[in-house]
């Protein structure tokens, strides 16, 4: 934390600015216990006893400091008190101050501490008066330090508030004053270290001077107001306005108007309104008298000998003579800049006047005033054009734009608008503050959020149909279909489809239904972009309303993808592949599927469950990469699980797309969100696949044993579809793209070390708030139990889960290694690391039970070369060599 | 986007460029040697007529650096009429509206720049 440059100190400076903090900071620290109620009353009490006083406070400012009007500091106190505290009483500033029950965030109130309030020589009372409430509203104690000119009626003011808030139960010294000013002990205390904030109202020199001192601080700009009329504004009341606001205390809120900007289609007629309602128009002559006096030309600023003088006095001062009843002094001018001194901010009843020829003009001329030392203050417009007021508003910097109202009343606010009442009216980086607020309450408070951990809900979606049992094929498209009101099916399919002559009788029945058919069989294992731009271009053609996927994963993968390229065909590849963490929250929305068609999925192969999913793999020809496409908007609608289409499976189809069912039963159940739903479905498919994939292999004609797998590959793929998959997928799809190993035979060969590494303690924990703890061990143990496997301890499950893989592997006569597989050693490892790395940018990784890191994924693809692993158990058994 | 280049009527020294559309990536390579042409052909420089234009990129902003520069080096000068309240933000907040002067329309320009 960087230390507040502590400046060459007097000893008694010192002593002074510690005996006003220190008593400050235990004030601030008592308080620190009061409650919402308590400190509501201290308000209350506070804002009534000032109110009370209005009058004396203000006879007493203007006495003291020889500026203003004194009815006008009337008002200027009441709104301090009475305005302040009406906007602040019902606020809820001290504890619990709101309590979110969609993000479950509680927000509660801290003070900050000791606030350093600079009051200026202008609103001297009033400021303090308004400080002072907002700091004790929350909670925070203030020390108070008077513009030089303007101490006894400051200092009677704070005192005022402090007595009457101390009678009401505030701590001793919540409000402090400083009682002889000089610049040696404001900087002290400006940079003192118990001194948590300085609101710094006053001129550009001091506000500079705050956030230099280290401590932070909320500052306020000097404006130089430009109010635009213009040609469609109601004439009477803007006149009226300007000349209220530019009265009101002879001039001296910052937020007055210090120039008038005026269509020239109107130019005449505002004149006269200005002239019949007390305002001269200074001639040539006059306005270089005018100058000399109202701006001192060494400092470039306006002269002290003016500010919140009334007119008599400025025409006195500068030699002129006006009309006795005159209350503004409005000068022509021709630019905005040095050369046009009263251009300038002038807090006395002096305004510029221009006269601009059109909105774009006259937006410009007031963006040339405010950046002419106003900027991010305030700016006015009268018109009764919303578009005017729109462009107006889009264009100028300023803080507050002020519509068909005073300025100086409308930007402090709450009189004649509704933004928050306030004293210190921040300017924004134009006027380098901190903020463009009306600074209240809500700048006084440090917000502390409390979080609730964010559990919302978990999903199941699958297909709104799915038919089963063998002859389900022939009896939907006998049947079922006639009621679909489909007239055009597009059939994807692969070639040896058609060959096995499932395309035909497919195509029969939909002829018989009276259903037009296109066939498209161009797809190649793997489908890839291109394959699926090419197919979606057929569908185009064809414009079907019904697509119908027969086959194993690619015709189903691609069909899919189709789909969705043909709904959709500004779609773009590149951003559907994107990784998400989250696929609620990802970057690319897909599109909505099922306007032009519905998708009927008909698995001939057990399987990938893509009849199921939400998932398509494509292959970028490009790279050879895998993407898994994933959104549920591409869950085909109809699936249908005959298995008398997968009777002429091969044996060795049989045994990898089997073993693939398993892999995705196995990964569903130990996945960080896996659930209820998926649960059952995942236990039931891996039982089916152990005790009827070695018959199905064995003898592909028996019909009970394909049916099991059969069923065995959707219901896995409704568990993985809403529980995930994991690494074991990650690693087989570059593994089997990289060494064209079929993808089930590759998530058999790296099979056991995943199960070994994800049972053992993680090195990285999945980061899911739906997973609790690591859990993976227990789960593959319950797996071993629910087969009945000896599982005494989850080590033994894991272990006994692991042996009757390698069983079922050896039974289906697939290699064990990846070695066995037939990889070469020294191509095998020359390729691992890059494995390793494209394996975890694999969207599977996501739901993994545990965040693999690069290395151990290459350990596990080395171990499944060689067959040979080493884990860790998280118990305190050793590692076995 | 569109330029017409002419001669302003009341003072033939000085060259008028009128913008209508954006001045972007897209459009400021064929601007370019429009607006140079233009400073270089106009004795006493140059008018550009922002009446139009909707949108100045980085690379529009660096050709008006660039002519106001050539102007500089030959003595001659450059005014901008009627810029919208947008684009002449730009200016302001780059600091750049002292570097060049804003009229309203082309006939003040000349008056006030070229008496």
């Amino acid at each position: 934390m960087a230390k507040k440059s502590e400046a060459e100190q007097t000893p008694d400076v010192k002593a002074k600015a510690d005996e006003l903090v220190g008593e400050a900071r235990e004030a601030a620290a008592l308080f620190s216990q009061y409650g919402q109620e308590e400190v509501d009353r201290i308000v209350a009490a506070a804002a009534k006893a000032g109110a009370a006083r209005r009058i004396e406070l203000a006879r007493m400012a203007v006495e003291e400091t020889g500026m203003g009007v004194f009815e006008d500091k009337v008002i200027k106190n009441l709104f301090a008190t009475e305005y302040i505290y009406n906007d602040i009483r019902d606020r809820k500033t001290v504890g619990l101050i709101k309590d979110c029950l969609e993000t479950g965030i509680m927000e509660f109130a801290e003070p900050l501490g000791v606030i350093l309030g600079i009051t200026p020589v202008t609103n001297p009372t009033s400021t303090a008066m308004f400080k002072c409430l907002i700091s004790l509203k929350t909670r925070n104690t203030i020390i108070i330090s008077a513009a030089r000119n303007a101490l006894k009626s400051t200092i009677e003011a704070a005192k005022t508030i402090y007595e009457a808030a101390l009678a009401a139960g505030a701590p001793d010294y919540c409000v402090r004053w400083v009682e002889t000013s000089s610049r040696e002990l404001t900087q002290t205390l400006m940079s003192h270290p118990d001194v948590s904030l300085i609101l710094a109202t006053g001129g550009m020199g001091m506000v500079k001077a705050a956030y230099g001192s280290g401590t932070p601080a909320i500052g306020v700009g000097p404006g130089n107001v430009p109010v635009y009329i213009e040609r469609s504004a109601d004439i009477n009341s803007a006149v009226n306005d300007i000349l209220l606001s530019k009265t009101f205390d002879n001039g001296m809120v910052c937020a007055s108007e210090q120039a008038v900007v005026v269509d020239r289609e109107i130019r005449d007629a505002v004149m006269a309104r200005f002239r019949s309602q007390g305002a001269y128009f200074l001639s040539q002559a006059e306005t270089a008298k005018v100058e000399v006096v109202a701006i001192d030309a060494e400092k470039e600023s306006m002269s002290p000998k003016v500010v919140g003088q009334s007119v008599r006095r400025i025409a006195e001062l500068s030699g002129i003579t006006v009309p006795e009843k005159t209350r503004v002094l409005i000068a022509p001018l021709k630019g905005v800049g040095e050369a046009y001194p009263l251009s300038r901010e002038k807090l006395c009843p002096i305004l510029g006047f221009y006269t601009v020829r059109n909105l774009k003009e006259g937006v410009n001329v007031c963006q040339d005033i405010l950046y002419f030392g106003g900027l991010g203050h305030t700016a006015s417009i009268a018109s009764q054009d919303p578009a005017a007021i729109r462009e107006f508003s889009e264009t100028v910097n300023a803080g507050r734009i002020i519509v068909n109202s005073p300025s100086a009343q409308g930007a402090i606010g709450d009189i004649y608008t509704r933004i928050h009442p306030s004293l210190t009216l921040g300017c924004g980086a134009g006027g380098q503050n901190i903020t463009t607020d009306n600074v209240s309450v809500s700048n006084l408070i440090n917000i502390k959020r409390v979080t609730k951990r964010m559990i919302d809900m978990k999903w199941f979606r699958v297909p709104p149909q799915i038919y089963f049992e063998a002859g389900a094929f022939d009896t939907f498209f006998t049947k079922e279909i006639k009621q679909m009101g489909a007239h055009r099916a597009f059939i994807v399919c692969t070639g040896s489809a058609i060959r096995q002559g499932a395309t035909r009788k497919l195509e029969t029945y939909l002829q018989q239904a009276g259903i037009v058919t296109s066939l498209y069989s161009d797809i190649t294992p793997d489908p890839t972009v291109e394959t699926v731009v090419g197919g979606a271009e057929a569908m185009k053609k064809f414009g079907p309303d019904l697509i119908i996927a027969l086959g194993g994963g690619s015709p189903i993968d691609a069909a899919k993808a189709m789909w969705l390229f043909y709904e959709n065909p500004d779609v773009c590849f590149e951003d559907l592949r994107m990784r998400f963490m989250d696929i609620r929250k990802r970057i690319v929305r897909f599109p909505e599927l099922g306007r032009k068609a519905r998708m009927i999925a008909i698995p001939t192969t057990s399987g990938t469950g893509s009849e199921v999913t939400s998932f398509a793999v494509v292959t970028d020809a490009k790279t050879g990469a895998k993407y898994p496409l994933a959104d549920y908007a591409m869950t085909p609608n109809i699936a249908i699980v005959d298995p008398n289409l997968t009777l002429s499976v091969p044996p060795s189809v049989t045994a990898d797309t089997g073993i693939d069912v398993l892999a995705h039963a196995l990964e569903a159940y130990v996945s960080v969100l896996a659930s209820d739903y998926t649960d059952p479905l995942a236990l039931r498919a891996i039982q089916l696949v152990f005790e009827y994939l070695p018959q199905a292999f064995r003898n592909g004609g028996n019909l009970l044993a394909r049916e099991k797998m059969h069923n065995a590959s959707t219901i896995a793929g409704m568990a993985f579809t809403n529980a995930f998959l994991g690494i074991n997928h990650c690693l087989a799809h570059i593994l089997g793209a990289t060494f064209h190993i079929p993808h089930g035979r590759a998530n058999a060969l790296v099979m056991i070390p995943v199960i070994r590494h994800n049972a053992a303690l993680p090195k990285k924990f999945a980061t899911y708030p739906k997973y609790r703890y690591p859990q993976a061990q227990g789960r593959y143990a319950e797996i071993a139990a629910a087969m009945k496997l000896p599982a005494a301890t989850p080590e033994a499950g894991v272990e006994s889960l692991v042996k009757a893989v390698a069983a079922l592997k050896a039974d289906m006569k697939m290699p064990a290694t990846i070695r066995e597989a037939g990889v070469p050693e020294a191509e095998f490892e020359s390729a691992v690391q890059h494995m390793a790395e494209i394996a975890f940018d694999d969207q599977c990784m996501g739901a993994n039970p545990s965040y693999t890191l690069v290395d151990d994924l290459a350990r596990i693809l080395r171990e499944a070369y060689s067959g040979t692993s080493r884990h860790e158990l998280p118990s305190s058994s050793p590692i076995p060599t | 986007m569109n330029i017409e280049v002419t001669v302003a009527t009341e003072k033939p020294v000085v060259n008028v460029v009128r913008f209508s559309g954006r001045l972007d990536a897209t459009t400021y390579e064929a601007a370019q040697p429009v607006i140079v042409e233009a400073l270089e052909n106009g004795p006493a420089g140059m008018i550009l007529n922002m009446g139009s234009l909707d949108f100045i990129s980085s690379a529009g902003l660096r050709i008006m650096l660039i002519v106001w520069k050539q102007a500089a080096a030959d003595g001659k000068q450059i005014a901008m009429v009627d810029v919208q309240p947008s684009i002449y933000k730009i200016f302001k907040i780059a600091g750049l509206d002292k570097v060049f002067r804003f009229f309203y329309n082309e006939g003040e320009a000349i008056r006030e720049m070229w008496p």
